[in-house]
């Protein structure tokens, strides 16, 4: 013990790690009212680390060409000792990561996390969202089934449709006519590299503005305007040991269903490795209908939905634009909510029933876009369109004169 | 609660692990736990079907631990004279040969299970039937105009397509089925759904060799965990007694 804390004063005499432990741990105060809502943001971090630490295995046994990636994933499974374990790790992980991301960005539309003053911290995870759906498509190519070939196929022939420039930024993108081993290689580069250090980077911008503003709580009650003599919140309590052992308790029982999935569904019903996948890529054999992985699924729906030219621009390039535009969109909604209150609970019925059509279109979009293309599933996702967007177009109307109710000064448990 | 979900849920494996084989409806479920049935499964692969299709990502070796036969009678039995037990399970037929000779390739089987189903190849061993259009006298109810020779009639006889009136096959919804032929096969019926089995069985093992050891690692690590969680609640709760 004593040569503890012998060695910990020696640190903190040449880099302050007690002073960083008090701000950021035993003196950072977060409100006391916060529920299971907030443990989602940790969830992630553990599982980005999961996905870089297990990513790097991966990397050791992988051949990123055409002509070995395949079977190198297979090496992985049978020849590596508990390969099978990192690689289902890191598939399990991915799909993971995106469920607890679309819990994470639910909590902060309906407590209004986004508003005043934490519009920076939504810009930075809107920002991370994006990057991390950009690393997930890039890192699916990368076992050469089927399924990857095509989807990325599908995907960089977006670029294509652009009017004027889009066929030399298709190739530019792929590399090639096609995708290739020359893709495949620069996805692999992207992937294990370039983005990973994007993403600690941006976890590191989005914690450090949130930690700056502090977090905000289900009723969305300000607690800085009560507090006590030092400055501290009177509705708060310490980050550490109190919110700590909160999070602890949230990894292990996350940990439980995690690896459920790992050990005993490994698959997922075909959800996180599709059955098409485990055929290599053929690039003279297309697949009958070409899926998106689940995740991504409302937005390819959105792309598909729109099978209809306008103003001489192709239908095809129209859904592209729609799909960015769906995440786009997300991005402004601190200054499309102009409602006085933050959270879902003291906003009025309208605020309400739109996060609640917002909440039943993306599910929606994520069924049809799923399914093979029929007319019905184009009406539905064309509904659902509408639906997912005038959530987000309509709000500045909605939120503004709909008769909210008052927030109490001070948080309740 | 937190013990009364997990033995819940270990149950539930149990009972996954125990139910029939094939049931009521034709499904039929693999067992890893029917050696027996595993090894029949190698046995007709490599009578039947190592001619043409390879198990390219399965080691020899790997399969005479899994299935438990030793080594020794492994090389001696099973062990085709051109390869060593390290060595990955290639056909003798080349994919090209394949394609000249049948007109398709002969796919590799290693993942087959997990790229249709253990069920449907179950299946697809039973649906061939004589069909004087094809080049080689028979097609599949599954795979339509299929370019695979039906190896095992010998053992399950002649069997021949009966629609419904005015359906005809691979219609969606179609109403036909395989029926007995004149020539009858060198085993019963019940016998010869056995070998779909094993076959499909064993090709379930070789899409996925790591289940062996990955579910009984599981349920350690999820042991672990659900203590875990428990001591995680009682410190949870232990600190957040003065939050109020
Ligand atoms: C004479 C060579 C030959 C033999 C022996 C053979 N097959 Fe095949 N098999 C083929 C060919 C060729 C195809 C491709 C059929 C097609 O695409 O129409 C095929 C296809 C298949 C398929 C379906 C692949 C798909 O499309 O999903 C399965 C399953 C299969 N074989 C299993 C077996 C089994 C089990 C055996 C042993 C009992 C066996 N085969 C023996 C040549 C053979
Ligand atoms: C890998 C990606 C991400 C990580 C690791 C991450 C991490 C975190 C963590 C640890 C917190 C604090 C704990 C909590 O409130 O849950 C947090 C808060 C927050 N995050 Fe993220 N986040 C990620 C992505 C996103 C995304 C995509 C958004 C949506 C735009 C977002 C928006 C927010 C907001 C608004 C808060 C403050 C919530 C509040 O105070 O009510 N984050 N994030």
């Amino acid at each position: 013990m004593v040569f503890f804390s012998r060695v910990i004063n020696w640190l903190d005499e040449r880099f302050p790690i007690k002073a960083f432990y008090k701000k950021q741990f035993s003196e950072y105060y977060v409100p006391k009212n916060l529920n299971a809502m907030y443990v989602f943001g940790v969830l992630a971090m553990l599982l980005l680390f999961n996905q870089l630490i297990t990513g790097i295995w991966l990397a050791m046994s992988y051949t990123p060409t055409a002509a070995n990636a395949f079977a190198s994933i297979q090496y992985i499974m049978r020849d590596v000792p508990y390969g099978w374990l990192i690689r289902y790790m890191h598939t399990t992980g991915a799909s993971a990561l995106f469920i607890v991301l679309y819990i994470h960005l639910l909590r902060g539309l309906m407590y209004g996390s986004y508003q005043r003053p934490r519009e920076l911290v939504w810009l930075l995870g809107m920002t991370l969202y994006f990057i991390i759906m950009i690393e997930a498509f890039m890192g699916y190519l990368l076992p050469w089934g089927q399924m990857s070939y095509w989807g990325a196929q599908v995907i960089t022939s977006l670029f294509g449709s652009i009017p004027v420039i889009g066929k030399g930024l298709e190739q530019w993108v792929r590399g090639d006519y096609l995708v290739s081993g020359v893709t495949l290689g620069r996805f692999y580069a992207l992937h294990i590299i370039a983005f990973p250090i994007l993403m600690v980077f941006l976890v590191y911008l989005h914690l450090s503005t949130l930690r700056h503003v502090g977090s905000n709580n289900p009723q969305g009650v300000d607690i800085k305007k009560h507090v006590n003599k030092k400055g501290v919140p009177l509705d708060s309590i310490p980050f550490s040991p109190y919110f700590i052992t909160k999070d602890i308790l949230a990894i292990a029982v996350f940990l439980f269903l995690f690896c459920v999935v790992i050990f005993f569904f490994p698959d997922g019903f075909g959800f996180i490795l599709e059955k098409s996948n485990f055929e290599p890529a053929n690039p003279l054999i297309t697949p009958e209908h070409i899926e998106a992985a689940w995740y991504f699924s409302p937005f390819y729906a959105m792309l598909r939905a729109i099978t209809f030219s306008l103003f001489g621009l192709d239908a095809k390039f129209l859904g592209m634009v729609v799909m960015m535009s769906s995440v786009l969109i997300v991005f402004f909604v601190p200054w499309l909510d102009k409602s006085p209150v933050r959270s879902i609970r003291y906003k009025g019925y309208l605020s309400k029933c739109f996060l609640g059509l917002f909440v039943v279109s993306f599910l929606v979009l994520a069924v049809m876009g799923s399914l093979p293309v029929s007319k019905a599933t184009t009406w539905i996702s064309q509904f659902a369109t509408l639906g997912y967007f005038s959530y987000f177009l309509l709000m500045p109307w909605y939120s503004r004169f709909e008769t909210t109710k008052p927030v109490p000064e001070r948080v309740s448990l | 609660m937190n013990r009364a979900i997990f033995i819940a849920l270990l149950s539930c494996f149990f009972s996954l692990s125990a139910v029939a084989a094939v049931s009521d409806q034709g499904i039929m479920t693999p067992d890893f736990n029917d050696r027996a049935s595993l090894q029949r499964g190698l046995k007709i692969y490599s009578n039947y079907c190592s001619g043409c299709h390879q198990l390219s990502y399965m080691r020899y070796k790997e399969i005479s631990i899994d299935l438990g036969i030793p080594n020794a009678l492994f090389e001696e039995n099973l062990l085709p004279k051109y390869a060593r037990i390290g060595d990955q399970i290639t056909a003798a037929m080349t994919p090209a040969d394949a394609k000249r000779w049948f007109g398709a390739k002969a796919p590799d089987l290693t993942l087959e299970a997990k790229r249709r189903s253990p069920n449907w190849i179950y299946h697809y061993l039973q649906s061939f039937y004589q069909d004087k259009s094809r080049p080689l006298g028979v097609n599949n109810l599954l795979l339509k105009n299929v370019a695979m020779p039906n190896v095992l009639e010998h053992l399950q006889g002649q069997r021949l397509l009966q629609c419904k009136q005015g359906e005809t096959a691979f219609k969606a919804g179609h109403g036909c089925r395989t029926v007995a032929g004149e020539i009858k096969g060198r085993i019963s019926e019940q016998d010869f759904k056995q070998i779909a089995y094993d076959t499909a069985n064993f090709l379930a093992y070789t899409a996925d060799p790591s289940r062996f050891e990955r579910e009984s690692l599981g349920l350690k690590v999820l042991l672990f965990v659900a203590l875990f969680s428990v001591f995680a609640y009682l410190l949870k709760k232990e600190f957040w007694r003065d939050v109020r």
